[in-house]
């Protein structure tokens, strides 16, 4: 089920794609979904800085604790927030316009359990598409129907 | 917001696909989105596609029509989306 979904042009600093009013906190407004509610994140890691920024402009991990936590391995399979478990866009060979579907597509595995590299009991998910130096993004949110 | 599911995905393989047409890549992923799903082809109301320079790459342009009709959906509204890496989830959002 979505949950929540979203599309912006995205304003950019050196260490930021979007500011507090962003569409990853207005598809967490549409969906009434927290950011630490959120069990499986596929965001858009161009580039390997690409997914520390992200993953804190989504907020799911503090700002500055992007590099960090994925060192700690919290944002890893059994972490505290699983981000790109299939691999994402790098290993996915930086898909450009396939990159928005392929993440739902992996998300909706997760959801129905049937994800090769599953996060256990995952039951809601996000997706997160950057276009072009940070032009457009879009935000959605997935729920298991149950 | 109204409620919205998912019900069906479908995917090819990432990798290379030496001689293979763009347009069998994503007529590929859709027939299997179809299945998944379980809906009949009369049922699907519009296409949205979402690529970034099939054009230049390929030589190839006006792909959501192209392949409506090799999926068998004739005669519904076809659109394709583009926004660079962002064309896939900006095609999502509409559908």
């Amino acid at each position: 089920m979505l949950d929540g979904n979203r599309q912006r042009h995205v304003r950019r600093s050196a260490c930021r794609w979007c500011r507090n009013d962003d569409p990853c906190a207005d598809a967490a407004g549409d969906s009434s979904v927290r950011p630490d509610e959120i069990d499986v994140v596929e965001l858009h890691d161009c580039f390997s800085i690409a997914e520390i920024i992200d993953s804190e402009d989504l907020g799911i991990v503090p700002r500055g604790m992007g590099a960090v936590w994925a060192a700690d391995g919290r944002t890893s399979v059994g972490g505290d927030v699983a981000i790109n478990p299939s691999g994402g866009s790098l290993a996915k060979g930086h898909p450009v316009g396939a990159t928005g579907l392929g993440q739902v597509y992996e998300i909706v595995q997760q959801l129905r359990g049937q994800h090769p590299n599953q996060v256990s009991n995952a039951r809601i998910g996000m997706t997160h598409n950057l276009g072009g130096t940070g032009v457009a993004c879009t935000v959605s949110i997935l729920r298991r129907c149950d | 917001m109204r409620e919205v599911v998912i019900s069906g995905i479908g995917s090819t393989v990432f990798g290379r696909h030496a001689g293979v047409p763009i347009e069998a890549l994503a007529v590929r992923a859709a027939a299997a989105a179809l299945v998944d799903a379980g809906v009949d082809r009369e049922r699907i109301g519009a296409l949205y596609l979402g690529n970034f320079i099939s054009g230049p790459l390929n030589g190839k342009e006006v792909l959501a029509g192209i392949v409506a009709e090799q999926l068998g959906l004739p005669n519904i509204s076809c659109t394709k989306v583009e926004g660079a890496c962002a064309s896939g989830g900006i095609a999502f959002r509409h559908a």
